[in-house]
Parts: structure tokens; C-alpha cells; sequence
């Protein structure tokens, strides 16, 4: 399965009032997830997984919407 | 690595987060699969929002009432309506999808390619062009709006 990665998100920087992150806390879904502000979602690389047999333009397209979905979330 | 059973386009039994409690598995409900990524403990969802109730008056952008011909061929009982403002982004966990561990994963039926590609599209334009209509819930998100 072909695998490409949409736009390498930056890490959100540690805001100064907090204390950084145990490692753990960084890793995809490690947050408790009852918590209301999760690190997840900005702090990882995420994968679209490449559908057998879908073509340049509609794999590019589902990127797309992802990095949107992304985008959004960062600006909060 | 086990593989996220869910795909663009499919409707999914899923724990829906409600606007009151957004970071916490609500009541089941049917979602629909807008967007997915990752495999194994990375899998994620976003999750738009779906209800039996009709909706009345002018649609806004990215609100599709689907009628009952076309909901039977998406797999569902009745008329619904799509509402692509309201998305959950959820991992893919049974404590978000209860029947995730089913031989289906609880997955009730997909859109067809064509209306996939135009929520596909819509949600991307409300995203980036209009964000102050777009609502994310879910654990993995900064913060719910309104």
C-alpha cells in the first residue's frame, strides 16, 4: 500500500506557563481522552492511507481536506 | 499494524461527543466518515454530524438533506440530514466506536463516490473560506466553538 504524507505539521510550541510534555503525552492518542484540550491532533504526523487503485488527483484531494481540517485546528 | 476500518464516505455507529461534553464519548449515533487517517494507535476520524431531523428553511453551506430514496441506498432507514459544519475529530477506539471490534465495525452503509467528492469538497471550503461556520468537537480538538 502506497502510503504519502500530507504537509509535515510543525509542533506546537510548550506555552511558558506550562511544563513540557512527558514524551509519552506526544505520542498519537497517548493524551487522556477525556481531557478537553488534546496535544494529539497538531503534535503528530498523520498518514492518509492511499486507497488501492485511487488516482493522483482524488488521493491529493483527500489530503487537502485533511491539511484543512488541520489548518483549522491550529488557528483554534 | 491493524488498519482503520473506516473510509471516506462510510456512516459509522459512533459514540457522537455532545456540544455540552465535547471531548468525551456521547450517546451512540450515526457518523459520517468525512475524513480518516493513520493505522493502529495513530487512526483517526473526523466525524460530521448526522440527524433524523429535517431540516426547515434555506440550507446553509455544507447542510444536506438527504431524502428517503437516496438515504436507503446510504444504508439508512430514514430521510437525514447532513450537517458537514459539525465534525468530531475521534480516534479510532471502541470507546468511540462501539462497535468497532464487529465484524462490520459498525459501519451502516457509504455514501456513493459522487456525493462523497462534493462533502469532500464542501468541507474543504468551509475549512479554509469559512471557518467561522465550521464547529470541531472531539478530544483531539483545541478547543469546540460557540
Amino acid at each position: 500500500m502506497n502510503e504519502i504524507r500530507p504537509p509535515r505539521r510543525r509542533r506546537a510550541q510548550t506555552p511558558p506557563d506550562r511544563p513540557a510534555a512527558p514524551q509519552s503525552e506526544l505520542a498519537p492518542f497517548a493524551a487522556p481522552l477525556h481531557v478537553a484540550v488534546a496535544p494529539g491532533l497538531l503534535d503528530v504526523e498523520h498518514t492518509v492511507i492511499r486507497e488501492p487503485g485511487e488516482s493522483d488527483e482524488r488521493y491529493q484531494s483527500r489530503c487537502d481536506l485533511v491539511a484543512a481540517l488541520l489548518d483549522y485546528a491550529r488557528r483554534g | 499494524m491493524t488498519q482503520n476500518p473506516y473510509r471516506p464516505g462510510d456512516f459509522v455507529w459512533s459514540n457522537y461527543p455532545q456540544r455540552e461534553d465535547p471531548a468525551r464519548p456521547g450517546p451512540r449515533h450515526v457518523g459520517y466518515v468525512a475524513a480518516s487517517v493513520g493505522a493502529g494507535n495513530a487512526a483517526a476520524v473526523w466525524l460530521a454530524y448526522t440527524t433524523s431531523q429535517p431540516w426547515t428553511g434555506p440550507r446553509p453551506s455544507g447542510v444536506y438533506s438527504i431524502d428517503r430514496d437516496r438515504a436507503a441506498g446510504m444504508g439508512q432507514p430514514r430521510p437525514f440530514t447532513l450537517d458537514l459544519r459539525r465534525v468530531a475529530a475521534v480516534p479510532v477506539t471502541a470507546e468511540w466506536f462501539p462497535e468497532l471490534d464487529a465484524p462490520d465495525h459498525g459501519i451502516v452503509g457509504r455514501a456513493p463516490e459522487r456525493l462523497r467528492l462534493a462533502y469532500e469538497a464542501a468541507l474543504t471550503e468551509l475549512a479554509r473560506r469559512r471557518p467561522e461556520n465550521l464547529e470541531m468537537l472531539g478530544p483531539r480538538s483545541p478547543r469546540p466553538r460557540r
